[in-house]
């Protein structure tokens, strides 16, 4: 087994709210290979995000709380890591974001050239590692600039000289989209967290956005971490896609075999309740749970049809379920080949 | 550009606004319960004589010609003579001009180099004791009457300790006019004594006067900072790794201040209005003492004439920071 | 009935925004009973000139003035005339800018563009300034005082209420009673009244301490009632003289302006977290 990228390992966040602690990820085990797009997939609220926060270091200080588990990239525990050091080394050098919504992830009174530049400052793959203060000398800048331009040609931004002179309110949200790819692009990362990149975008340019992410990750041999709750989305983009309920991650596997054959019960509620014309609208009956006193063991057994005592006592461990594909549950559903929409 | 028609707009409003606040001050000038006339003319003279004054003064033609001619006769800066100096009040009021100014200046100087970054630590180190304690002293700060502060300054530095002047604005002669500012005009003489006696002098009413003005400016700024850091660019540079300090003194700093700036309009409101007082208590030799005076003296003209300057600089400094906000502001600039 | 409770509740749970409802309470109490909780209370008419400028004593609270009185007994006769000045002032300009401001907000024609203009000229000055000039003119007394803040403070209304009216004008849910046709009067005072009514309470509370600040400022300057009224500001004024010896007759009053004015911004910040908490999470905590 090839040693991944990211592997996380049963991590463990609770957040603290006005009635009580909320336990957003429940040892959830999650992993990313060399060159891998892996969909992160669920509802609102079912911890993806803060999964990719958590990777990234950047969870609200006072709010978070880790109660435990491994966060491992590239060998090393970065839960282990001195704050400073993941601001220096990890965050937008080895490991990049893009956000979900690029109007307001932009700073609104700086020109898009000026945040472009500081980022190039601190990330250039020329730039050297740490925070101390910094002489951007005019060699330095010059070769950063093109390095700009090169990528912004590659992101299929139209006048890419023009675009560094704007504000970010003077360009379109497809536009800030690119950008927001190139940069995470620039310092050349290995790997790039996408929280919901296509969310707060138009349909056309969603799909246009997906292409042009693919094509460069594969491009530039970086991996991959989309959060999506979009299952359509994460088809397009995704070589491998992992559900998550409620804290718990459920089931991955390859994205055709995720929907072909799903295993966990509420993966495959999850794709009959994608509307068609034979199935019509459907839902999952009942509703998420709270997360300050969630379900005990297995999350989703107060909804699921298979659920016996045992899923209610204690959480279910990994089962192997063919090819890379993993599902955590004690009643598989019998591995049927459906028709993929 | 939006910015240039923003700023049109608000120049063409200026010339009636100030129009608009001579007829309040013309029409509170006619509130005077007894007649002025027969006041001016004292409390012997016959009926006749009085008429007479009346028509030598022009009390006796119709209000609105009386206002057209107050109207044009402020605008030649005529605004009449002052009772208790016996020069026209334009003179006097110009001649007071620089010192309040200088005070005034010196405040905001005051209040903004230490509230801004006050306010930025208080936000960064929320419900820190720091911050704890910086809210309870700005939260008091605005609950002071100033008037009563610079009392109590006086008691204590002045009167007890003996660390400043107790009033005024210089011992003696002071430095050799070339501004009127005495801070520039005593550097320039390049003598270290007077340059020490002006810089005394101003001290109390300096920092009385800065006080609330900072108070404004820490919880303006600590708002604006808070805002900022919880806004979704902040996570974003955050998650690519900035360096946290150019985060929040260089990216979330410059946010905040433009909402700072449109508070220095409001600042300067409350420097104004504080500035009567304090000049009085520590007897400054500006506008507002001039006032206070005036008032002692029952000088109408005076008082109008105050009114009206002061108007006029609080007019100004309103246009002022509107145009700077169109342009520091590039969301407003299109 | 409900909401009177919810707000009794979370202004208690509140620690700061309960010490200003204390505190303001307690001025509403010292004003009330001043007759009954004075040592002296002769003292606001009597003099007793061989007894004057002593320290604070049991027999005396916080000494003695220029004149032999109680100065504790003259400050609890004197919050009355903070309290009437605070109330009325405040009041006459609340209620006369908030209908100005929800008319011209409403229809926006040139009479309100007018009337706009006119309170902008107002607000072009900083109030005092303004106050001065009124209170000068027309002799120092209590009801000039209470006329020359109110003939400043209500233009701050109007501005205000013409603002907030605007932006409720915008709202889906007003435009579509507008469309159905309910009348002008119903739309303002069931719709768009109610929304900025939180803003105004807020505003008020915090305008209470302002309009005392003011106030005290102008009877410092001579221009409240005269002597031998027991205001605040002119007891102050009247302390100078006597100063660094007698520092119980300034403190005095300016610890009792710094208390009242601090409880209605407490109070006033208080509410503003229980009425808007939009607000609450950006500005504090």
């Amino acid at each position: 087994m090839i040693e991944p990228l990211l592997d996380v390992r049963g991590l463990e966040i609770g957040f603290h709210t006005d009635r009580g602690l909320a336990r957003v990820l429940d040892q959830v085990n999650f992993s990313i290979g060399k060159g891998e797009i892996v969909g992160l997939v669920g509802e609102s609220g079912c911890g993806k995000t803060t999964l990719a926060r958590a990777i990234l270091g950047v969870l609200p200080k006072n709010a978070a709380q880790i109660g435990g588990g491994e966060v491992i990239f590239e060998g090393e525990d970065l839960l282990k890591k001195h704050p400073s050091v993941l601001e220096a080394e990890i965050r937008g050098r080895r490991i990049t974001f893009v956000p979900q919504d690029p109007f307001t992830s932009f700073n609104p009174v700086f020109s898009i050239g000026a945040q472009l530049e500081e980022l190039m400052k601190w990330k250039s793959p020329d730039a050297d590692v740490g925070t101390g203060f910094r002489f951007h000398g005019r060699n330095r800048r010059r070769s950063d600039r093109d390095r700009v331009m090169e990528l912004l040609r590659t992101v299929q931004l139209p006048d890419p000289a023009g675009i560094l002179r704007k504000y970010p309110h003077e360009v379109s949200g497809g536009q800030r989209q690119r950008l927001m790819i190139a940069m995470a692009l620039l310092p050349e990362p290995r790997l790039i967290i996408a929280d919901e990149p296509t969310t707060a975008l138009d349909v056309t340019i969603q799909a246009q956005i997906l292409k042009l992410l693919r094509r460069l990750a594969t491009e530039f041999g970086v991996s991959v971490l989309f959060t999506t709750h979009d299952l359509g989305t994460a088809y397009e983009i995704c070589d491998r896609i992992t559900v998550m309920y409620a804290g718990q991650e459920v089931e991955s596997a390859p994205s055709d075999e995720f929907f072909a054959a799903p295993r966990h019960p509420y993966t495959k509620r999850l794709l009959e309740s994608l509307p068609s014309r034979e199935r019509g609208i459907s839902g999952i009956p009942g509703s998420i749970p709270g997360l300050v006193a969630p379900p005990s063991g297995c999350r989703f057994h107060p909804r699921c049809d298979f659920a016996t005592a045992e899923c209610a006592k204690s959480r279910p461990g990994v089962t192997d379920a063919g090819e890379r594909h993993m599902v955590r549950c004690y009643h598989p559903v019998a591995a049927k080949r459906e028709a993929a929409e | 550009m939006r910015a240039i028609v923003l700023i049109v707009n608000r120049l063409i409003w200026f010339a009636p606004t100030v129009l608009g606040l001579m007829v309040i001050t013309f029409t509170i000038s006619h509130l005077i319960p007894a007649d002025p006339v027969a006041f001016m003319a004292g409390e012997n003279a016959s009926n006749e004589t009085i008429e007479a004054l009346r028509h030598e003064l022009g009390f006796d033609r119709p209000i609105y010609v009386q206002l057209y001619h107050y109207v044009v006769g402020v605008m030649n800066g005529e605004f009449g003579v002052s009772l208790y100096t016996r020069r026209p009040i334009v003179d006097d009021l110009f001649g007071r001009l620089p010192a309040t100014l200088e005070l005034t200046f010196v405040a905001v100087f005051v209040s903004v180099i230490i509230g801004i970054p006050l306010g930025v630590i208080s936000a960064v180190y929320r419900n820190s004791l720091l911050d704890h304690v910086l809210r309870l002293i700005t939260v008091s700060g605005l609950a002071i009457a100033a008037f009563w502060l610079a009392i109590l300054f006086q008691l204590l530095f002045a009167m007890e300790l003996g660390w400043t002047p107790l009033q005024g604005r210089v011992d003696g002669w002071g430095p050799d006019e070339v501004t009127g500012f005495f801070l520039i005009d005593a550097a320039l003489m390049w003598d270290g004594a007077i340059f020490r006696d002006v810089v005394a002098h101003m001290m109390l009413p300096a920092i009385t006067l800065a006080f609330p003005a900072m108070a404004t400016i820490v919880r303006f700024t600590r708002a604006g900072v808070l805002d900022a850091i919880n806004s979704n660019y902040v996570l974003y540079e955050q998650a690519m790794g900035f360096p946290r300090r150019v985060i929040i003194w260089k990216y979330v700093l410059r946010n905040a201040l433009i909402g700072t700036v449109t508070q220095i309009g409001l600042i300067f409101g409350v420097l104004i209005a504080n500035g009567v007082v304090v000049e009085a208590v520590f007897n400054w030799p500006g506008l507002g003492l001039y006032a206070v005076n005036s008032i002692l003296q029952s000088d109408y003209n005076a008082i109008m004439g105050f009114t009206i300057v002061q108007g006029v600089i609080f007019i100004i400094v309103n246009l002022s920071v509107d145009i700077a906000h169109g342009f520091i502001d590039p969301r407003e600039a299109r | 009935m409900e909401t009177a409770q919810y707000l009794l509740k979370k202004l208690t749970s509140d620690r700061t925004a309960a010490l200003g409802a204390l505190l303001v309470l307690l001025l509403i109490v010292a004003a009330i009973a001043a007759p009954y909780l004075a040592t002296h209370p002769e003292d606001i008419a009597e003099f007793h000139p061989p007894d004057r400028l002593q320290g604070p004593t049991f027999q005396h609270f916080f000494g003695t003035d220029r004149m032999g009185s109680d100065i504790y007994s003259r400050l609890l006769y004197g919050a009355r005339i903070t309290i009437a000045i605070a109330i009325i002032a405040v009041g006459v300009s609340v209620l006369v800018g908030v209908p100005v401001g929800l008319i011209a907000g409403y229809y926006r024609n040139w009479a309100s563009d007018a009337l706009m203009r006119v309170s902008d000229i107002f607000l072009s000055v900083p109030q005092i300034v303004l106050a001065i000039a009124i209170a000068q003119t027309l002799g120092p007394s209590l009801e000039n005082v209470i006329l020359a803040l109110s003939a400043t403070y209500w233009p701050f209304w109007a501005r205000l209420v013409y603002a907030e009216t605007r932006s409720a004008l915008n709202e889906t849910y007003v435009e579509a009673s507008i469309a159905l046709g309910v009348s002008p009067w119903r739309v303002m005072l069931l719709h768009v009244l109610p929304n900025i009514s939180s803003s105004v309470i807020v505003r008020t509370t915090i305008g209470m301490g302002g309009t005392i600040l003011t106030a005290a400022a102008l009877g410092f300057l001579g221009l409240g009632p005269p002597a031998p009224s027991p205001e605040w500001g002119r007891t102050i004024a009247e302390s100078r003289e006597f100063l660094p010896e007698a520092w119980w007759y300034a403190t005095a009053p300016g610890i009792a302006i710094f208390l009242v004015v601090m409880g209605f911004n407490l109070l006033g910040d208080g509410l503003r977290d229980i009425l808007d908490p939009r607000i609450r999470r950006s500005r504090d905590d």
